[in-house]
């Protein structure tokens, strides 16, 4: 009965086998039993079928680059089409299968050849499978034959046994010596699972979850690690600039750029006090300048936590006093009424601040929730807000990525419109106050070149072209750099006409150093320079040469066109 | 001890190396498949030969002239269609990246009309658009799929190839540390 029973189990579990052996196998041969199913269609097809046969071999040997694991053969993805055509195109060119194989593999790399190249970095590709089936191998033959010498050894002993008493006891003392001799010793036992429960924590920490593949760890933490260097660079950056301008002040107090500069700095590396003290100090060397109020208002009021204090309060009075249009005393009034719970003046002093801001500047957004802000705690309707609307200038467009654009009078149309709303007497007496305070700052500086840039600057907008001419000359004397040089020949072009002007830009011109006269932006000015004292063929033979330079669709090439094509009439 | 039980945990332990290897180095991103390398790195750039879209049609089907259309400066080459969602997605970026670096489009088996619509809709950072009718130059230049993007230098070499969306951070860490070294 044992006999018999065992022959079933046997043939039972070799069925099973076999079975498992069919299902792997179809598994595996799949795609050769379904090849019948294939994605080429007739029309892709070549006539010539000896060609064709190949195109069929090449292709299958060719890797669908968006499936991955099927060849361009077998797939149906429009890439794996189109490299189906492609080869048929080389195969019509009379190319060999090598040089097909070697065209692709210099567009797509060696990923795309189905059967990678046996050469060291694909040894254990070509190995691990071989490898495999031999330790497979060795295991069948080693359980083979130890059943094998498990089966003789039981048949003797049965021959030589006469009943089932003697069997029982001996067999049963065999099979414990046997589970003994098979028994896995403790420590094995023990430290297996150990082992792999380390081995896998050790692979989750070092990849992370595997739904998180795409960015692991390392590259996470270095993406972490730059933006952290980033930011600490920045601010050393911040703080250096803070230590130069606090040693700037210690050698010259009495210096209002220094103080000013120390203020600047102060607030960027968030110290309050200091930037209130440098604030304070400003204030005192501008003799009492309205702007210089506000920004210390601003400041009393970041110190106190938002809270606008009546310090504060009074130096927005007096900025108002002065310029009724500054845009920061207007925000600051409107967060005084806020927090004073008067919310209808708060919307009111914030209607008109946004009347002189772009609406796309940063503060319109703070503006337009604080309006509804207030508006809700009163309980009416959001106003409308009206954004000031300036001409969009033609910097913005281009990316502003040169002087080419700089050079555009419609810059000035902007600055005066800014002021459109006065009257013309305010307008002037506003620029008349500007003029005198900024000519008296800069007696006591005559190395800011900035800064009479700036008074030529607002001379200009007066149309006061000798006056604008003498802070040019200033500002000449004030060069130290290159881009110096080139703001003022900008500058000194835009106010044109002056004979004296013309000398000075001719003089700067020729103090470039080569390099820079060859590039698109000074050559630009220099054919302006060459327009304004009427040799129009320099000119036009200049600015034809940037043209050959940059792209023709461009906006700055139109400008150029537009420029030419007036000067050639 | 017997080999049947030395076996097993031997093979375990080779399967387990051969996994680690693996995975140390998709670890390292060398090997990622979504970015497979392109071995026109560092060679000179394929023809673009596109029909053009838009108003310069006299121009089609002649290989685009980069050194005319943009002089020696490196620029961007974007392989996307009207059709696929992630080259929607990228235009904003697109937008503020064709300020500094010019854009060439090229639209990758796609409709004029349906173009049309995918440019007023989203916004255009190109300087120029090629149509890709049969996805012959997409072959050339090894696209695998789209969106695909490539910085060619000023002397017309392929620099980098970014399969897959383009952002502002694939541009911060990979493409503006070579367009700065470019520059220098």
């Amino acid at each position: 009965m044992r006999g018999v029973i065992g022959v079933n189990k046997s043939a039972i579990s070799q069925l099973i086998a076999v079975l498992m052996g069919v299902v792997i196998a179809i598994t595996l041969f799949s795609p050769l039993i379904l090849k019948n199913a294939f994605a080429i269609t007739a029309e892709e097809m070549l006539e010539d079928p000896v060609l064709e046969k190949r195109a069929r071999t090449i292709s299958a040997g060719l890797r669908c680059l968006v499936c991955q694991n099927q060849s361009i053969d077998d797939s149906d993805a429009e890439l794996a089409i189109d490299l189906r055509k492609q080869v048929r195109d080389y195969l019509k060119q009379d190319m060999s299968d090598e040089a097909i194989f070697l065209a692709l593999r210099e567009k797509y790399g060696e990923f795309v050849l189905l059967s990678p190249p046996i050469q060291p970095a694909t040894y254990l590709l070509w190995i691990a499978p071989l490898a495999i089936l031999g330790i497979g191998i060795l295991l069948m033959a080693n359980l083979f034959f130890a059943a094998k010498k498990n089966n003789r050894g039981s048949l003797s002993q049965n021959n030589k046994s006469s009943g089932l008493q003697v069997v029982l006891p001996s067999s049963k003392k065999k099979k414990k010596s046997e589970t003994g001799e098979a028994q896995i010793p403790d420590i094995i036992k023990i430290t297996f699972p150990v082992f792999v429960l380390i081995l896998s924590v050790a692979i989750y920490l070092g990849l992370g979850r595997p739904d998180l593949n795409d960015q692991p760890l390392a590259e996470r933490s270095e993406m972490r690690a730059t933006a952290e260097k980033e930011l600490e660079d920045r601010q050393n950056a911040a703080l250096k600039a803070f230590n130069q301008a606090k040693a700037r002040v210690e050698k010259n107090p009495e210096s209002l750029s220094a103080q000013f500069m120390l203020a600047a700095t102060a607030s960027q590396i968030g110290s309050i006090e200091d930037e209130v003290n440098a604030l304070e100090k400003s204030l005192l060397l501008s003799g009492s300048d309205a702007r210089i109020k506000s920004q210390l208002a601003e400041a009393l009021t970041r110190q106190a936590d938002g809270q606008v204090t009546k310090a504060a309060s009074s130096l927005i009075s007096q900025a108002l006093q002065t310029n009724p249009e500054d845009i920061r005393a207007l925000y600051l009034r409107g967060l005084e009424s806020f927090q004073k719970g008067e919310m209808g003046d708060a919307i009111l002093a914030w209607q008109s601040t946004a009347t002189l801001i772009l609406p796309d500047s940063p503060l319109a957004d703070t503006l337009r929730s604080d309006i509804a802000k207030a508006a809700t705690s009163n309980g009416v309707d959001i106003p409308k807000i009206k954004f000031a609307s300036l001409p969009k200038s033609n910097i913005s467009d281009s990316g502003g990525n040169n002087a080419l654009i700089d050079v555009n009078p419609t810059l000035f149309e902007e600055q005066r419109s800014q002021f459109s709303n006065l009257s013309e007497i305010e307008q002037a007496q506003f620029i008349q106050q500007m003029v005198q305070r900024l000519s008296d700052r800069l007696e006591q500086q005559p190395e800011n070149f900035y800064g009479w840039l700036q008074l030529a600057n607002a001379h200009l907008s007066m149309q006061d072209v000798a006056s604008a001419s003498n802070a040019l000359n200033s500002a000449a004397n004030a060069v130290t750099s290159d881009e110096h040089r080139i703001a003022l020949i900008e500058a000194a072009l835009l106010s044109h006409t002056s004979l004296s002007l013309t000398q000075l830009v001719e003089n700067q011109l020729a103090l470039l150093p080569d390099s820079l006269r060859q590039s698109n932006s000074i050559k630009f000015l220099e054919g302006e320079y060459w327009r304004q004292i009427g040799d129009n063929n320099t000119a036009i033979k200049l600015w034809s040469d940037i043209l050959n330079e940059i792209p023709a669709e461009g906006q700055q090439a139109q400008t150029l066109q537009q420029l030419i094509a007036e000067l050639s009439n | 001890m017997n080999v049947r039980y030395i076996l097993p945990i031997g093979i375990f332990c080779v399967i387990a190396l051969i996994s680690g290897v693996a995975m140390i180095s998709i670890l390292n991103g060398d090997q990622s498949r979504t970015q497979l390398p392109s071995p026109l790195i560092g060679k000179k750039a394929p023809e673009l030969v596109l029909t053009s879209y838009g108003r310069s049609q006299a121009s089609s089907d002649a290989a685009l002239d980069f050194k005319q259309m943009i002089g020696d400066k490196p620029f961007i080459v974007n392989y996307f269609a009207s059709w696929c969602a992630p080259c929607q997605k990228e235009i904003p970026f697109l937008e503020k990246l064709s300020q500094k670096v010019p854009i060439i489009g090229v639209a990758y088996k796609d409709k004029p009309d349906a173009l049309a619509i995918f440019l007023e809709r989203f916004g255009n950072p190109f300087l120029h658009i090629g149509l890709d009718n049969d996805g012959k130059t997409a072959i050339n230049w090894g696209v695998y799929g789209i969106p695909e993007t490539f910085l060619i230098s000023d002397e017309g070499i392929i620099i980098i190839r970014h399969a897959g969306e383009m952002t502002h951070d694939v541009y911060r860490s990979i493409f503006l540390p070579k367009i700065e070294e470019m520059m220098q």
